[in-house]
């Protein structure tokens, strides 16, 4: 199982274990034949809602039950009082505190509020505190990222504003927070190509350089994490760069970034004695963009794979491949 | 004076706190039962025990706890009416008792402090606003990092459930008159403005470095007799500032000559405490300190069958005999070992180790809130006072804990300032008298309401620098002079003297004395009525608790034989195993701590890993 | 000694084999849910191991038609409870291990098709039932079940591949849906699908020299692979990870050996099954993705695995080949 410690089981612990179990099944079986049952028979009821929950709770995996529960809400509809819906929220929001990687319970959430009545856009507004809230205590949660988009998108929806400028923040917050949060890498390399094709920055040229701060700071706070390398590569490589500076710029802050990571990797030497992995796969990347200028610079990139097969064996492979390809 | 009142104990305080953790049903803590400590003291002591303790301080208090929870059993006693005995959190009332008990030279307390100067002011004195017992005074202050061997005791012991936290994340280093705050994670490392490119990196690695210093000697190693100041600036090229930071705020050490396997290992204490519980690297027991602690380990040692006496004292121990007399003419049989606080020492003993180290102490109660030191939503802070930032030239550190009424300490509107220093005669009192005007003064001009950029929270330095300073005091104020001055409702000094050196942890060898007993007798020292007592250590200068759970284990080995089973209990009621969730699926509780794993892996927190779910085919 | 390390394959056996016969555990009961899938690891699992043969083959195949839904189609993961893509691809998969897909009735078989097809919506992609959520793995899901079922068609197969390539990203992996973070599992599902409907070629081949490197860099320095930059190592990625690589042609640029132990290392040598990581608690998904890792890596004498379908190679190898 997952992060779950293997422990060991002596006779004692197992005959505790075993008691315990068999009160549990009983009960868990009894409820669950019930349910099934009225499933069968397509018995919807307010008490029968409240029996769905109880075997949701102790087993909140059970998808046929949240079938049960949704099928048994759109035959109730109209039985149902306003404080139904915000009662299924909590009810959603208590079972996500505890099993905040349960597929099902994120999407019965989505269900509720698509359902809700009117699905009005102040509860999409507050889910969004809710989301941030959560990737608070988590900040990689990959269910809480995919759901945070579906919140935003629902709000674009409803509001016919774009929210990009407020989730680029957002991100800027989340890597401020920590600057090994992929997650919020990766939602801000999907924000600024969103920001620049709908005109929302008004000074493009700016923003570039703030960003090129931006992630010059990054590198040196920490040159060992990959996730600020890979936006690295995606940022020397975008469009958003290429289209905004001209080509004299580009190529500057190419080289810019290039001197950057050469102070960085000799700097590494100096002090390990070992040069630094993602310096000398940055500077592959970055002579294959300076050969697209027609760079005149002599071709290094043997001599980087060269040590990389030295001093990152594990991908040795990989690197044999780009010597035999260039 | 005012009504002489104990404050309310770690028993009589858990009431409240049932009702609080009540709500949360879902996982009632399970604590051992509270019998024992507040129940009426027995009329008679049991004939024999296995071990008898003398003094309720931190080490004595966990010792009893450890070795009733291993079986053995234990009568615990104290000479005064209150627990704590060198660790006690006391009233106004109790203090001046204190006091003057130190300075009657007639008790064995005087072998131990000395010097002890008490200032009341007429204010606290006829008040109708304060009563002694708003306030707890610690005997020697401390606080607890997040990382550490006795929050992990205190948590497998339960003891913590007796017990509140409040977190402290502010650490303030007093530099050219200004106190400036850390920048020690990664997040702050990253954000920081001032920072050149190159300075972050340096600083990145080390820290990055200093995690897992002791697994890369080949980086050190050539250090390792050398100061740390040496290895930080030659090794790492550190500034000057980045340094005092590192090395008296996270570091705590007393000075830039601290060699650098110890200040390293001091530094990593720092930093791997920080966001085990949340973003601080340090808590604090609410209502007192140690005096807390030693309470809750003596409850557990009561619920684990330990006998508990106050006012009791110990006359005398016959070793061939094996008789130990109390004052009120009681004797009991130990079968074991009889352990004493130095301060609980029979009369005429003769084999009390030397106190030879001094810890100089000033405690203050001032009426000010002084939240402005604190972080948001927290009641203490640290400050430190590095080597020549002080008018008297101080050559050695000075330390201060400041609480504030937030902890429950002191009484609303006031606050206490613990300082302490290793330096030795009365230098150390010019230093801690420096140290406290310095205080006096930031306080002042932190408080004052007529500042300009009251609420800015960055201010520009002289030289164009910004200082993100939250706690409100940059250099641009240096030259303000405060109107007002600091209300003092009390000011006590004393020295403290232990046979733990400072910048150490106790050496075992402290507790070798009479090791042949019986066999050879001419170890006995004639006429002395603690011959075969073993003396426990006097609490160190160290401001976190580092030291109690290494006394209490070496301790408990020479009585039980190996340590093995230290606070070796498993309170299984509260554990039945059953899995939260089910034999495939792969969900779990992200919300729970971090695993060591982890830690190793990133400063920061992260995560663990995420299941998949039915990311099945 | 790393060098000393063995697969315990007896154990595994043993340990696979116990898991129905658990009855007494809360647990068993707790992951009905997942029955089907369960048995699909676990006979897959055993048929890695060349021990087909542990599970009754008429008993499963009995178990597998009574999980079949016939209010709305496709399989569910027991009895009673309700037709799922998930369980659906379980399903379809223990019958053509067994060869006897023709143990459906031509209306159940038309019923399951119709199912899987319908829950296509019109961008392409899939949900995994009528409630809507929409995922790649339910994209691999609906393609693989109809690849078993030789019922691809192109009305199916270009939208649904136009959604996966919707769900590439700048770093060369693939995410539940379009603008979703990077995931190995989830590249799993999206080049899986793509191998099985014989579309990688809409990758160019820059794409393919970034997924391959955006993969490798999966492998951390204790062996084992995870699942996304600064995440810890789990040994279901051997799988996820691999069976990517392998799709792409570049097994070979992790380390085998280093992973290998990793695997083994999770091994609980006392009662079987593999874990996550070292000294975790074992589960059947686990033993048969590390088991499924060392196959692809052609270690341990394993019998050899597909690794778009994560099925044996000798049952995949009878499957009409797209485009028919």
């Amino acid at each position: 199982m997952h992060g779950v410690k293997r422990r060991q089981w002596n006779q004692e612990l197992l005959e505790q274990k075993k008691l315990n179990d068999a009160k549990n099944i009983n009960n868990y079986r009894r409820l669950t034949s019930t349910i099934l049952g009225l499933k069968e028979k397509k018995e919807y009821s307010l008490d029968n809602l409240q029996k769905s929950k109880e075997l949701l709770k102790i087993n909140p995996e059970f998808n046929a039950v949240w079938n049960f529960r949704r099928d048994s809400i759109i035959a109730l509809k109209e039985q149902l009082e306003a404080k139904f819906w915000e009662e299924e929220l909590d009810f959603v929001m208590a079972e996500l505190k505890i099993y905040p990687k349960v597929y099902w319970i994120w999407g019965h959430r989505v269900w509720v509020l698509n359902n809700y009545p009117g699905s009005p856009v102040s509860i999409w507004k507050r889910e969004l505190l809710i989301v941030s809230k959560l990737l608070e205590l988590d900040a990689r949660n990959y269910h809480g990222w995919h759901y945070r988009r579906i919140v935003i998108s629902s709000i674009e929806n409803r509001t016919g504003e774009s929210m990009d400028k407020e989730e680029f923040e957002y991100s800027s917050n989340k890597i401020n927070n920590n600057i090994s949060n992929f997650s919020a890498w990766h939602q801000r390399a999907n924000m600024i190509p969103a920001m620049f094709a709908n005109n929302e920055i008004e000074d493009k040229k700016k923003f570039i350089d703030d960003e090129l701060k931006y992630i010059t700071n990054a590198m040196y706070t920490d040159a060992e994490d990959q996730s600020v390398w890979i936006y690295i590569k995606w940022f020397l490589n975008s469009d958003i760069v290429s289209n905004t500076y001209t080509t004299e710029e580009y190529v500057k802050m190419i080289d810019d970034v290039k001197q950057n990571i050469l102070i960085i990797n000799q700097d590494d030497l100096d002090f390990s004695g070992k040069e630094n992995a993602w310096c000398l796969k940055m500077l592959i990347v970055i002579e294959e963009i300076s050969k697209r200028f027609g760079s005149q610079e002599e071709c290094r990139t043997q001599e980087y794979v060269k040590k990389l097969i030295e001093i990152d064996p594990l991908r040795k492979n990989r690197y044999l491949h780009l010597r035999n390809k260039t | 004076m005012l009504n002489a009142e104990r404050r309310p104990s770690v028993a009589e305080r858990r009431s409240s706190f049932l009702s609080g953790s009540l709500q949360n049903s879902m996982n009632i803590p399970v604590v051992p039962h509270l019998a024992g400590i507040e129940d009426p003291l027995p009329e008679t002591t049991p004939d024999k025990v296995d071990v008898l303790i003398a003094g309720t301080g931190m080490v004595e208090s966990v010792l009893a706890a450890a070795l009733a929870w291993q079986g053995s059993s234990v009568l615990h006693i104290d000479k005064n009416d209150y627990y704590g005995d060198t660790s006690a959190t006391l009233t106004i009332d109790q203090i001046s008792n204190w006091v003057n008990e130190v300075n009657s030279g007639t008790s064995s307390l005087s072998v131990c402090y000395t010097n002890a100067k008490l200032y009341i002011s007429k204010s606290l004195r006829h008040s109708n606003t304060y009563v002694s017992r708003d306030f707890g005074i610690d005997l020697s202050p401390k606080i607890l990092f997040a990382k550490s061997d006795l929050l992990s005791i205190l948590v497998k012991s339960r003891v913590h459930q007796y017990l509140e936290f409040q977190s402290l994340s502010n650490f303030h280093t007093y530099e050219n008159d200004s106190f400036e705050k850390l920048t020690n994670t990664k997040q702050e490392i990253f954000t920081d403005q001032n920072l050149s490119l190159m300075s972050k990196r340096n600083l990145m690695r080390f820290i990055k470095f200093v995690l897992v210093w002791d697994e890369q000697p080949e980086i050190w190693q050539q250090y390792a007799e050398k100061p740390i100041s040496d290895f930080l600036v030659e090794k790492f090229k550190l500034e000057n500032n980045q340094l005092y930071e590192l090395i008296f705020s996270i570091g705590l050490c007393y000075n830039l000559d601290v060699k650098t396997p110890n200040a390293l290992q001091r530094i990593r204490r720092y930093l791997t405490s920080f966001d085990v519980y949340g973003p601080f690297p340090v808590l604090y027991s609410k209502f007192g300190g140690p005096g807390e602690l030693s309470q809750g380990f003596c409850r557990s040692a009561a619920v684990a069958g330990s006998t508990y006496k106050l006012n009791s004292q110990l006359l005398s121990f016959n070793p061939t005999t094996k008789e130990a007399v109390f004052k009120d003419g009681s004797k009991i049989k130990v079968e074991e070992r009889v352990i004493v606080s130095p301060t609980q020492a029979p009369l005429d003993s003769k084999n009390i180790p030397k106190q030879e180290y001094e810890v100089h102490r000033l405690t203050c109660i001032v009426e000010k809130s002084c939240s402005e030191w604190f972080g948001e939503g927290e009641s203490a802070a640290v400050v430190v006072f590095p080597p020549n930032s002080l008018k008297s030239n101080n050559r050695t550190v000075v330390q201060a804990f400041i609480v504030g009424s937030g902890t429950e300490s002191c009484a609303k509107g006031t606050c206490i300032w613990y300082l302490s220093t290793v330096e030795t005669g009365p230098r150390a009192e010019l230093d801690l008298d420096a140290a406290l005007e310095a205080l006096e003064r930031s306080i002042i001009r932190e408080s004052s309401t007529d500042l300009e950029n009251e609420n800015d929270l960055i201010q520009l330095g002289p030289n164009g620098q910004t200082i993100i300073n939250s706690v409100k005091l940059g250099q641009s104020f240096k030259e303000y002079i405060p109107r007002e001055k600091v209300q003092f409702l009390l000011k006590l000094y004393y020295t403290q003297f232990t046979s733990t050196p400072p910048f150490d942890v106790v050496t075992p060898s402290v507790f070798e004395f009479s090791k042949e007993w019986p066999k050879d007798s001419s170890l006995l020292v004639p006429g002395a009525s603690d011959n075969n007592i073993v003396y426990t250590s006097m609490p160190c200068a160290e401001i976190s608790y580092d030291d109690v759970i290494t006394a209490a284990k070496v301790l408990y080995e020479k009585i039980v034989g190996s340590d093995d089973d230290f606070f070796d209990v498993d309170f299984e009621d509260e554990d039945i195993p059953t899995y939260q969730n089910n034999g495939d699926v792969q969900y779990q509780n992200t919300f729970e701590e971090d695993d060591e794993e982890d830690e190793a892996r990133d400063m920061d927190i992260v995560e663990n890993e995420e299941p998949m779910g039915e990311m099945e085919i | 000694m790393p060098s000393e390390l063995k697969l315990h394959k007896e154990k595994h056996i043993q340990y696979i084999d116990s898991l129905d016969k658990k009855q007494s555990d809360f647990e068993y009961w707790l992951s009905e849910h997942l029955r089907l899938n369960g048995v699909y690891w676990g006979l897959t699992a055993l048929s890695l191991l060349n021990a087909k043969d542990t599970f009754k083959r008429e008993d499963v195949i009995k178990f597998v038609l009574s999980c079949f839904d016939d209010q709305y189609g496709g399989f569910a993961p027991f009895p009673k409870h309700d037709g799922h893509l998930l369980s659906t691809l379980s399903g379809l998969q223990i019958l053509a291990t067994y060869n006897s897909l023709d143990a459906l009735t031509v209306i159940r078989r038309e019923k399951c098709i119709k199912f899987i097809k319908g829950n296509q919506l019109p961008d392409g992609s899939f949900q995994g039932d009528r409630f809507g959520e929409v995922d790649t793995r339910f994209s691999y899901n609906a393609l693989s079940s109809l690849s078993i079922l030789g019922e691809l068609s192109s009305d199916v197969v270009d939208p649904a591949v136009d959604f996966i390539l919707k769900c590439y990203n700048f770093d060369g992996g693939f995410g539940s849906c379009p603008g979703a973070e990077s995931h190995s599992a989830q590249v799993f599902t999206c080049l899986g699908a793509l191998a099985i409907v014989n579309k990688l070629d809409r990758l160019s081949d820059h794409q393919i020299e970034e997924i391959g490197w955006w993969l490798c860099e999966r492998q951390l320095p204790e062996g084992g692979l995870n699942g996304r930059p600064s995440k810890l190592p789990d040994v279901c990625y051997s799988w996820w990870v691999l069976s990517s690589l392998a799709v792409i042609k570049k097994l070979d640029w992790i380390n085998y050996e280093k992973l290998r132990n990793f695997i083994l290392q999770s091994q609980d040598e006392v009662k079987g099954g593999i874990s996550d990581r070292p000294d975790n608690e074992v589960d059947v998904f686990h033993t048969v993705f590390g088991l499924a890792g060392l196959s692809l890596m052609g270690f341990d004498d394993l019998v050899p695995i597909d690794p778009a379908y994560c099925m044996p190679c000798s049952v995949t190898k009878e499957f009409k080949v797209y485009p028919y």
